[in-house]
């Protein structure tokens, strides 16, 4: 028994259930060929037995019969059987995909009947093939009657259907897959993005982490977005995801070109498939995609997407990419606005606790000196970064009411009456009223009215004792005496270091918390105080207000 | 009686998805893997709209779209296109192809309903889809 090899055809893409089908009926007794619509042979034809492969020798085999068989099959597009010039059996179902007409399957075998038939015997004869060895090669393989064709042409269609539909099936679930695993990609992509927009996350950090996840999602080679700086004190930020080895200055020039040639016109998302072709530049950029990043109608950057690596961009990445940009656009917005509101926060709340010390030419600077050292200790408590810098509010603005002290009682060298000192005691109380009404401040203001408060409870204004004073208040306490000693005063010169360290440790455990005196302690004192006087050189430029002592 | 549509699409999953949004609406739904397909049931199956994909073998959608204005019993089937690449359509020929509505792929099965319903001068939304799943 032999085999004849023809080309694949179309046919093959049904090649698994045909396969299966094949080696199905090879188990009863039946040798299927499948034949195009061309009516070739598609795969191979194994003839029934050596007999056959003999008469084929001769043109009398079954492979032509089949072929003849197929042709009709294809021709008329039903059902039908014949027999061969061996006097094999053959059944044929034509192959139908949708509407389609794609081929036709043939099956043969041996009918028992045809070794006593006397065709048999004039075959063997024609063939000169001794009738004993004919029979011997062809016996063994009839196992079916001739009468049976009728129900095997049903049992193929039947077959051939079922396998036809559970490839199709298979194929359907096995696309349908791979659509819902990119569509929850794209899904998971718009929620890992919409959860990271985290107000106090760097933009260029925000911008390279959408960069990295369009790469994967999307598919291709590279992704880059451009921010225009909006003022002249920003920059301009340029980020780069991928392999192509684009770097900042082509990315730029390519997103500043791209507006140029207004392929983003309208502020609409682009893209081009033949980027190549259609501007014959850019290196090795086949295509791209490109969505303007659009705040308030004005178009802020550009985020873009290269090399798409199976096929062209279509109007699904427009739109991830379009969500993707308008999401980014909001965040950069939202970013470019907290920023904003928090430098003229931190501005306005200088400029006020400048003006304060301005009206002690001694204190100047010591207010953002507490908030420094404040904020210090506050970490060197373990406090969270949050803390630490509602705590640095807090120690630049605890001397606020000194606004409702007469300048002539801060400015006094000498000492303080009675009742001059009842004035200089009411600040906390003031400072406490003045930002009272400031609701973001509540927290802060606990720290400014109790400043001044000791532990041994003969501080001001309510007394204090031990675990009633807050965190806050001995916080700033601490920081406000340190910064006091060891700067000049009206009434004192700056102590040496020693000494205010000996000081501190005096009145540890009495006006100062022990605990927060061995965390201040334990610090480089001296490097810090050069440290303080780098960062508060000489504050908001106070000589220009007429404040000549201040250093 | 319930309207027809027939939809036409080379990717299974969207067959499948619009199919079930349409007949859990009330809609007769058949249909086909390519426009060649999608011509013949029409002239069989008369539908009262078609919904077609743009990119299919042996036929395009548009050429498809086309065909049924040639033909007198079909001239006036309103049409809808969903594809991937309608930014490389222009509206010149969608409207020769008398397609009055198209929408971006990837869509969602709701807006698609919406524009058949508008399509179909159903203005009001068919009370409650009834849950089946055929």
């Amino acid at each position: 028994m032999t085999t004849t090899t023809a080309k694949p055809g179309v046919l093959l893409t049904m090649g698994r259930a045909l396969t299966q089908l094949r080696t199905q009926l090879r188990e009863i007794g039946l040798n299927l060929s499948v034949w195009d619509e061309n009516g070739r042979l598609a795969g191979k034809f194994q003839t029934p037995c050596q007999f056959c492969q003999m008469a084929q020798e001769s043109r009398a085999g079954c492979i032509e019969a089949a072929e003849s068989l197929a042709i009709k099959l294809m021709h008329d597009g039903r059902q039908a059987q014949s027999v061969s010039p061996c006097g094999c059996s053959l059944i044929g179902v034509p192959i139908y995909q949708r509407r389609r007409l794609l081929g036709a399957a043939v099956a043969c075998y041996l009918p028992r009947s045809l070794v006593e038939d006397e065709a048999f015997n004039r075959l063997c004869d024609r063939l000169k093939i001794d009738r004993q060895a004919a029979l011997g090669m062809a016996q063994p393989f009839c196992r079916h009657e001739l009468s049976q064709a009728d129900d095997f042409l049903k049992i193929l269609g039947w077959m051939l259907a079922r396998e036809q539909a559970v490839q199709t099936s298979q194929e359907e679930l096995g696309n349908l897959s791979a659509n819902l695993a990119s569509t929850y990609e794209e899904l998971g992509l718009l929620y890992a993005i919409t959860g990271s927009m985290n107000i106090n996350r760097q933009p260029r950090d925000f911008l390279q982490n959408v960069c990295s996840q369009i790469l994967e999602v999307m598919n291709i080679s590279a992704a880059a977005a451009v921010v225009h700086a909006k003022r002249p004190s920003e920059d301009e930020i340029v980020v780069v995801a991928g392999d192509m080895n684009l770097d900042a200055v082509q990315i730029k020039l390519l997103a500043d070109e791209f507006v140029a040639r207004k392929l983003i016109r309208d502020q609409d998302p682009a893209i081009e498939n033949d980027f190549g072709h259609a501007y014959g530049a850019a290196g090795n950029i086949r295509n791209l995609i490109a969505v303007p990043l659009v705040s308030d109608e004005r178009t802020i950057g550009v985020l873009m997407g290269f090399n798409k690596r199976s096929g062209d961009f279509n109007s699904v990445d427009v739109k991830l990419i379009s969500s993707l940009g308008t999401q980014t656009a909001v965040f950069l917005e939202y970013s470019r606005l907290y920023a904003d509101m928090k430098d003229l926060l931190m501005g306005v709340l200088h400029a006020m606790t400048a003006s304060i010390d301005a009206k002690d030419p001694y204190t100047c600077g010591h207010s953002q000196r507490v908030a420094i050292i404040s904020k210090r200790l506050a970490e060197a408590c373990g406090l969270s970064a949050e803390h630490a810098q509602r705590i640095y509010l807090a120690g630049l603005l605890h001397d606020v009411g000194k606004i409702g002290v007469p300048e002539s009682v801060l400015r006094k060298p000498g000492r303080l009456t009675d009742e001059e000192y009842d004035s200089v005691k009411r600040h906390p109380a003031i400072g406490a009223r003045i930002l009272g009404g400031i609701r973001q401040l509540e927290d802060v203001v606990e720290g400014i009215v109790t400043h001044h408060e000791r532990l041994d409870g003969r501080g001001y204004p309510r007394g204090l004792k031990g675990d009633q004073v807050p965190l806050e208040g001995r916080i700033l306490g601490l920081a406000d005496s340190f910064d006091a000693m060891t700067s000049d005063r009206t009434y004192r010169r700056a102590m040496s270091l020693t000494a205010v360290t000996d000081e501190i440790k005096r009145n540890a455990g009495t006006q100062l918390d022990a605990v927060l005196v061995d965390k201040l302690l334990s610090m480089d004192l001296s490097a810090f105080m050069d440290e303080l006087s780098i960062l508060v050189p000489n504050p908001l430029g106070l000589d220009a207000i007429g404040s000549k002592e201040c250093k | 009686m319930s309207k027809k549509i027939l939809i036409a699409d080379d990717e299974a999953h969207i067959l499948h998805v619009l199919s079930l949004k349409l007949k859990n609406a009330g809609y007769d739904v058949v249909t086909a893997v390519d426009g060649e397909e999608a011509l013949d049931l029409c002239l069989m199956e008369r539908p009262d709209l078609v919904i077609t994909d743009c990119q299919m073998p042996f036929m395009s959608g548009l050429k498809f779209c086309g065909e049924l204005r040639r033909h007198e019993d079909t001239r006036h089937i309103p049409a809808m296109m969903l594809t991937a690449r309608e930014f490389d359509i222009e509206p010149a020929e969608l409207q020769q192809a008398g397609i009055s509505v198209i929408l971006a792929k990837p869509f969602a099965p709701r807006e698609v309903l919406q524009k058949v319903h508008e399509l179909l001068g159903e203005h009001e939304t068919i009370e409650s889809e009834s849950i089946q799943t055929n």
